[in-house]
């Protein structure tokens, strides 16, 4: 057998061998030229295993600690949260629009964006006939939709002054 | 269920102090990602904060379909690597063509060989002149034992990738050595 690569040596030494093994550990045995690469490695791999980089400060933990406090809430409850704040500021915003403004001013907007370039004429039509005949009381819907954002703030504010997660919604 | 996937499940639950565990259990690992990523010392420690802020925000996210360590590094990798591109220093650039011929003391004098013998210190030094990918390779795979695989995902790289770095950073390194010491008291 040829002398062992670079290579293989260090597959060798990383136990990452698929195949031949066998063979290479008889080359070894009987070639020391092979050996002392392997040894030259093997003292390599060792030193390697000292050469820790500089490290954090002993404090670095309670630095974090510090810091992940003072942003309480936990994740996943905060994930929630902003969630269900964005659906519902998105849907209590289209509604006001359609409220307090004019679902015709909403449609006109959709006009000047030149939407139906993008719709298919019969599509918007058919959005604009039932936006029409839409018959919700959207003033109940708002009032529920701002309450809740109202204890949505109201749980944000007491769990970041207690810089601990409570909520008692979720 | 798994240990680090009931701590993450106790820290989601609001327990916020159980965070302080993944903290001390992953920091020397993180540690290791960043400061052999990043040269500038003063934006190391910031670096590893942001970092476990980050982990602490998506935590929700993290399904256990990889190992918790893995997540933890993968995203402590990202952070260096969005930091190196903001610094205009872009791991794109992170080849071995410069670096051997960088290498500073390549020609070095008997007299500079003796300057320094601590070899732990000299070696150090010369994996800080490896390009920062091949250090974080060579680090994770003998500080902290990760594989071939783990490694190519933390860092995105193939397996072929990360085994084709850590054996030419190995050769590099020894070829190093070699060249300042005797076999004998590198071997000692």
């Amino acid at each position: 057998m040829k002398h062992l690569s670079e290579n293989e040596i260090q597959e060798y030494l990383d136990n990452t061998i698929s195949t031949g093994k066998q063979e290479m550990i008889t080359h070894l045995d009987s070639c020391r030229l092979c050996r002392n690469r392997v040894k030259e490695y093997k003292a390599l791999f060792l030193q390697l295993k000292k050469a820790e980089p500089s490290g954090l400060s002993a404090d670095f933990a309670s630095k974090v600690m510090t810091k992940i406090r003072a942003e309480s809430p936990t994740p996943g409850h905060r994930s929630v949260w902003s969630l269900i704040l964005s659906i519902t500021g998105a849907i209590v915003g289209l509604i006001s629009i359609g409220y307090f403004g004019n679902l015709k001013l909403l449609l006109e907007a959709f006009k000047l964006l030149d939407v139906r370039q993008y719709l298919d004429h019969v599509f918007f039509d058919e959005l604009s006939a039932i936006a029409g005949s839409l018959n919700i009381d959207l003033g109940t819907i708002l009032y529920v939709g701002l309450i809740l954002i109202i204890i949505a703030a109201i749980d944000l504010i007491i769990r970041h002054n207690r810089r601990r997660p409570i909520s008692f919604l979720i | 269920m798994d240990g680090k996937l009931r701590l993450v499940e106790r820290i989601l639950a609001g327990e916020t102090e159980a965070f302080e565990e993944l903290v001390r259990e992953h920091q020397r690992l993180v540690g290791h990602i960043v400061f052999r990523m990043i040269s500038n010392p003063g934006d190391r420690e910031d670096i590893c904060q942001e970092v476990f802020m980050k982990v602490y925000r998506n935590l929700s996210r993290f399904r256990g379909d990889s190992k918790l360590s893995t997540w933890v590094a993968t995203i402590a990798y990202n952070r260096c690597y969005d930091y190196l591109n903001a610094k205009n220093s872009p791991l794109a650039d992170d080849t071995f063509d410069g670096v051997l011929a960088d290498f500073p003391d390549k020609n070095s004098t008997p007299d500079q060989k003796t300057e320094r013998d601590d070899i732990s210190d000299r070696l150090k030094d010369e994996i800080n002149n490896l390009p920062p990918k091949a250090r974080t390779i060579i680090t994770l795979f003998h500080l902290d034992e990760l594989s071939y695989d783990e490694i190519g995902k933390i860092m995105n790289l193939p397996e072929g990738t990360v085994k084709s770095h850590l054996f030419r950073s190995r050769r590099l390194l020894k070829e190093r050595l070699l060249s300042k010491y005797d076999r004998e008291e590198l071997w000692q």
